[in-house]
């Protein structure tokens, strides 16, 4: 049967790249997360948030990088670029979300 | 620990007897953990007395099985504030403690004076099963299930009878699942990659799936007994993290059968799902620390600066926090691809991945709720840390992060040497575990083991004192209020 799977060979000199990239994906990741958290809980003025989108853009950025450095098949990469972009989006969900809960919440306590 | 004399259930009164049996398996899986630390740097220790093969096993048998310990006690203690019921088959449920309790010893014991012997039938059924992780012999096996479904009906019969809140219905629906995974691990099949395939369903759904929404729910329940969280906001955040967590961790699976004989599109549904599993660790990282800051916000517009009941609770669900996304999250995202773990697997990667996130996301939070039920024992409103409470946390957070830096990099050397240039094979595992990176790797692992231990040590001293002297200072503030009134 024909492999339908790439499986590159690594150089030794590749994997010290690979697992900072690998990291920094992460990192930035939870610092979009944190700038938008930290802008809706009014520790930094809204302003900010603008630069969390930057972390977003270095995310997609190293995440590409990673997938490179792998040689991520082109599928993978494809499925990863659309997760990058609901990822863009998720942070706002959950706090439209939580707005919407906290106002019925409200709602409620006040009808108690 | 010591005592349980202000709590209202015996649900709860139950709950602490899993607890101090859950710190007193923590620290045999510590000791046994620091035996096989030595016998990495001295090989020779212990040698044909308590070999490797049999110290390692234990330790991490302790490890599941104080967690299991601790997560039932959890659950216990949860069911009577969440459904508002005393738990409805309370004898039966301490029945089934002593029963999984005298079990467990027995199991360790025969694990440890019978360490070596040929496999048979009788084996299998009395000594040892076999399949790593889950080496209980079979009678043991169906005891096991046995007091998990005594356990099931005290939960589900609760449930039923009670308040069926939104953290009850996750906690019911995923204890089913997290139960009924256990039964894959219970039979052979001849085929040794159709056994290592359902085997993963018990390793993987347990620890990237089930247990990870089990510690959604206690933080949920924690957020609301320690800060006041809203319950509205926190059951909203606990579905998107089940939807998210079983959403990338149920296929997730797939990185495991990368190697094992599988068809090959697991490669490629492993990758996928596996890039996808730290998100909704992100999102649990978030919940805390935003319901924390929004409620310290709303304690503070209202002039009370304190809005938390129970700091070394909180302190350790912040760790949970922070610690379930770089152990669980960062040190796996490292070798969860193909590409990369085609070389990592088996190495010491995984090992400073395990200790890192076993830590960070399980233990931690478990840690959390023994607190929350000491403070409920002992009828303490508001606890605070205590200088063992500070030690205990710095100790065991530096000396597990020490130890999975150490062992992060034993496992780049062995990448580098023992994959990449020698091509990973008999001779080349025995090379690369030779070389200086390794050694002084293993040796600064045996250290921060050490460090680990000592902050053990402070935790169980804090947990079994902290609630006598906590409770003795509120009476006598109270009581200096009370002249001063």
């Amino acid at each position: 049967m024909e492999s339908t799977i790439y499986m590159p060979q690594l150089a030794a000199d590749q994997f010290l790249g690979i697992f900072i990239v690998a990291t920094m994906v992460l990192v930035f990741g939870v610092g979009y997360a944190a700038s938008i958290t930290l802008s809706k809980m009014g520790f930094i003025a809204k302003k900010w948030q603008l630069f969390g989108y930057t972390f977003w853009i270095l995310q997609v950025y190293t995440l590409y990088d990673l997938g490179m450095r792998i040689h991520s098949s082109p599928f993978t990469t494809k499925v990863l670029a659309v997760a990058m972009l609901a990822y863009l989006f998720a942070p706002h969900l959950y706090f439209y979300l939580i707005d919407e809960s906290e106002k019925r919440y409200e709602s409620s306590e006040d009808g108690q | 620990m010591l005592t349980d004399a202000h709590l209202k259930y015996e649900s709860q009164k139950l709950a602490m007897n899993y607890f101090r049996v859950a710190l007193v398996l923590f620290g045999a899986q510590l000791v046994m953990g620091l035996i096989v630390a030595i016998q990495f740097v001295y090989p020779g220790f212990l040698f044909e007395i308590f070999d490797f093969s049999v110290a390692r096993m234990v330790h991490i048998n302790a490890l599941v099985v104080w967690m299991l310990f601790a997560m039932i006690g959890s659950v216990y203690y949860m069911i009577p504030d969440e459904t508002g019921e005393e738990a409805v088959g309370i004898k039966l449920g301490k029945l089934a403690f002593w029963v999984l309790t005298a079990a467990i010893t027995v199991v360790v014991l025969v694990f440890i004076f019978v360490q070596v012997g040929s496999g048979s039938e009788a084996s299998i059924w009395f000594i040892n099963e076999g399949r790593e992780y889950l080496e209980a012999p079979r009678w043991a096996d169906i005891g096991i299930v046995a007091v998990i479904l005594v356990f099931y009906y005290n939960v589900f019969a609760t449930y039923i009878k009670g308040k069926r809140t939104g953290i009850m219905t996750v906690m019911v629906a995923n204890l089913f699942a997290l139960a009924g995974l256990y039964l894959c691990g219970m039979f052979f099949t001849d085929n040794i990659s159709m056994d290592q395939y359902w085997w993963w369903w018990v390793i993987h759904l347990w620890v990237e799936a089930t247990w990870e929404v089990f510690v959604g729910t206690l933080a949920a329940y924690a957020l609301i007994k320690i800060i006041g969280a809203k319950r509205e906001i926190v059951e909203m955040w606990l579905w998107i993290e089940v939807l998210m967590l079983f959403g990338s961790g149920i296929l997730g699976l797939g990185h495991h059968y990368f190697w094992i004989g599988t068809p090959e599109y697991w490669w490629e549904i492993g990758a996928l799902f596996s890039a996808l599993e730290p998100v909704p660790l992100v999102a649990m990282f978030v919940h805390v620390l935003y319901d924390w800051g929004k409620e310290q916000g709303h304690a503070e517009a209202k002039g009370d600066a304190k809005v938390i009941n129970n700091t070394p609770a909180m302190a350790w669900i912040v760790a949970n926090a922070f610690g379930n996304f770089l152990g669980a999250g960062i040190w796996g995202f490292f070798h969860t691809l193909p590409q990369v773990n085609i070389y990592t697997h088996g190495t010491q990667f995984t090992a400073a991945h395990g200790h890192l996130s076993f830590f960070g996301a399980y233990a931690t939070i478990l840690i959390a709720m023994m607190y929350l039920a000491v403070q409920g024992a002992y009828g303490i409103k508001r606890m605070t840390m205590t200088f063992k409470t500070k030690m205990s946390l710095f100790l065991t957070i530096f000396g597990v992060l020490g130890m999975a830096v150490a062992l992060t990099i034993a496992g780049y050397e062995q990448v580098l040497v023992e994959r990449a240039d020698l091509g990973g094979g008999w001779d080349a595992f025995f090379t690369a575990q030779n070389l200086p990176w390794y050694i002084q790797a293993q040796g600064w692992r045996l250290v921060m083991g050490i460090v680990t231990f000592a902050g053990f040590v402070y935790l169980a001293w804090d947990l079994l004192t902290i609630g006598a002297v906590e409770s003795a200072q509120e009476e006598s503030e109270g009581a200096a209020a009370a002249a001063t009134a």
